[in-house]
């Protein structure tokens, strides 16, 4: 049970590499807190230094208001789960999850109940005598998770820990760390480049990028007012859809359509005409009934994805005078720009029937995220 | 079609390494064949004995010297393996996990000690020991022993250490464990093949050990086999003896050859480590 607080954490390697830029980060106690962010974004150093096995640069690090920056990575009372799962080759299982215990110098007695206790949670206890190697990739994550929680820590520590599971394993086991964490309730920090096991873990998520948050809220907030266009582009599978436009007279002008903006985006300072990006969510992009007339457009349709439940339509747009877009779009790692075409994503519902070809008549729904098209920040309200 | 291209193929590396097989242990079979002849039919040239006696092996244990020189080869060879792989066990850690100044130095200068000629440091060496003390004693062959196995134990080790995840360390900090134990309870089991080819090696080197042993000793304090086997005298200054020498091979071989079959896997595990990843 342990509150983590990062204060003005900041991380550069001895070969100049700015790897977390100042930071502060509140964890409370007993909180699923997820770090995601795509690879190299300096969430894994975060992590370490929580942990213990990186030092920060600058900034202090507390866990329930005791400064422990400095403190050895096993008096931290910490317990971590490795990517690679990192569970001792040549110990059997019952040994891997004894060893912090071991190391603790526990009573046998004590050491042998507690193993029972956590193989029991974790459905272990067949395998208990089994070496690593003959395990499956589910089984040794749940070893890792084993020696995790025997210590009952103070906090969990997880690495990445699903990305090396199969697909239908990793919803599994991600359904499995939900319901453990829920149980233990100790505080977690969650490591992950997925922003859907993001979303489905975390009660609250810091999304990192280039060695700094880009936002911390809770997985709707993300979702529905993301602080920049990176966050945008980042939360939400398929990806939110960006394009050109300018707010003019009360309306919302896209290249290829108008909408009426509603109230709260009047009286913006910088007055009216001014050049923003829309962010659209694939599924503020609907099929247009008849007779619609704000915000329809009529769209080649380039590609089809039925998924049973949903189905998205993928289609291109052509804009003029799009190139400073370009060039943000490219810093902030959006893909959907290319020489002056935008690609879409619109969700349509999966009962209607849509080949490639075809052209759409669609409509784009309100609720839209505007961003400033010089710094990628969302425009307030 | 593939089976029957496979056979003469497979008949032909059969019979190269029966060849070569042979051709090493003829040799050691003839040793064998000598130790046990009786003294009168040493000359006979036939290659096994008419009649087999164990008088040249009674002889060697009863004379004082032999058994004196056996008990020095255990112990010196036993000391300085296990100083050399401990030492090297903890060298090649820092060398592999540690990021110091003059790293590659420590690397490079292990591996210009393996390549010097040991014969070149016999004579100052033997000056040096004499001046400080260390002439005919364990320590004054156990030192350069080490010195040059180290670097053999060390290059063996490192490459072990490299094949163990970084991680599995990181995890035993984490579990509470400090620095050593994690190296102990962890790292050591893991690297344990490489200690043990590093020990039979280093050891086979003490064991084998010639030219220092017939330098840097001059009586039963600290002479060891091979230098003692030199030392043996017939029984009269015209007279050979064959007989002891072959019986003293032979007594020498036998833990050397104990040792090597019970490790051989991991001996060959070991040569091998490092070189395919994976």
């Amino acid at each position: 049970m342990a509150a983590i607080i990062l204060e003005g954490i900041s991380k550069r390697f001895p070969d100049g590499t700015e790897a977390l830029q100042r930071m502060d980060l509140h964890i409370a106690d007993g909180e699923f807190f997820i770090l995601v962010g795509p690879s190299g974004c300096g969430k894994s150093t975060l992590l370490n230094i929580i942990a213990g096995l990186a030092e920060p640069t600058t900034g202090e690090v507390r866990v329930d208001g005791r400064v422990v920056t400095a403190l050895d990575p096993g008096k931290r009372n910490m317990a971590m789960v490795f990517q690679s799962y990192a569970i001792y080759p040549h110990m059997t299982v019952r040994e891997n999850i004894a060893f912090p215990l071991r190391i603790a110098k526990l009573p046998a007695a004590e050491i042998a109940a507690r193993v029972q206790e956590a193989a029991a949670m974790l459905e272990l206890q067949a395998l208990l005598d089994r070496r690593p190697a003959e395990l499956s990739g589910g089984q040794r994550q749940r070893v890792a998770m084993g020696r995790a929680i025997v210590r009952r820590p103070a906090a969990f520590l997880l690495d990445e820990p699903l990305s090396n599971l199969d697909a239908r394993l990793r919803v599994q086991m991600r359904a499995e760390l939900a319901r453990l964490q829920q149980r233990l309730v100790t505080t977690t920090v969650y490591v992950t480049h997925d922003q859907t096991e993001a979303m489905t873990l975390g009660q609250r998520v810091a999304v990192l990028w280039q060695g700094r948050i880009q936002q911390v809220g809770t997985p709707r907030e993300l979702y529905q007012r993301p602080a920049n266009l990176f966050v945008a582009g980042f939360v939400g599978s398929p990806a939110m859809n960006f394009l050109p436009a300018r707010i003019a007279g009360g309306r919302l002008v896209l290249p290829v359509t108008e909408i009426p903006l509603r109230d709260e985006w009047q009286g913006q300072p910088g007055g009216e005409a001014r050049a923003v990006i829309a962010g659209i969510r694939p599924e503020q992009i609907r099929k247009a009934e008849n007779g619609e007339e704000a915000g329809v457009f009529d769209a080649p349709v380039e590609m089809v994805e039925w998924l049973g439940a949903d189905q998205y339509v993928h289609f291109d747009l052509e804009i003029a005078a799009a190139t400073h877009l370009e060039a943000l779009s490219g810093e902030a790692e959006l893909t959907q720009w290319r020489e002056g075409c935008v690609r879409l994503v619109a969700r349509v519902g999966a009962g209607s029937r849509v080949a490639a070809g075809d052209v759409l008549r669609l409509c784009i729904e309100g609720g839209i995220s505007l961003f400033d098209p010089g710094s990628g920040v969302r425009i307030a309200r | 079609m593939k089976r029957m291209a496979a056979y003469p193929e497979n008949a032909f590396w059969r019979l190269g390494s029966l060849l070569v097989i042979g051709c090493a242990l003829l040799p050691v079979a003839w040793i064998v064949s000598l130790s046990l002849k009786p003294a009168a039919d040493l000359n006979d040239g036939r290659f096994l004995p008419q009649a087999a006696s164990l008088e040249h092996y009674r002889a060697i244990f009863g004379d004082a010297q032999f058994p004196a020189a056996l008990w020095n080869s255990v112990g010196i060879a036993a000391i300085a393996t296990l100083l050399a792989v401990l030492l090297g066990m903890l060298a090649a850690y820092a060398i592999v996990r540690l990021r110091f100044r003059g790293r590659r130095l420590v690397l490079g200068g292990a591996l210009a000690i393996a390549m010097f000629p040991p014969v070149a440091v016999i004579g100052p060496l033997f000056d040096l020991w004499r001046s400080i003390g260390l002439f005919d004693t364990w320590i004054g062959l156990i030192l350069p022993y080490m010195t040059f196995t180290l670097p053999l134990a060390i290059w063996i080790l490192s490459a072990f250490y490299r094949e163990i995840p970084w991680e599995l360390e990181r995890a035993a900090r984490l579990d509470g464990a400090t620095a050593l134990q994690a190296f102990f309870h962890i790292i050591v089991p893991l690297a344990a093949p490489g200690v043990f080819t590093a020990a039979i090696l280093v050891f086979i080197f003490a064991w084998n050990d010639f030219l220092f042993a017939a330098a840097l000793t001059s009586t039963n304090a600290a002479r060891t086999v091979p230098a003692a086997i030199a030392f043996f005298t017939g029984s009269s200054r015209f007279d050979l003896p064959t007989g002891s020498i072959a019986a003293a091979s032979v007594v020498v071989t036998l833990p050397l050859l104990l040792v090597l079959l019970a490790f051989q896997r991991r001996i060959v595990a070991g040569l091998t480590a490092g070189a395919v990843k994976g």
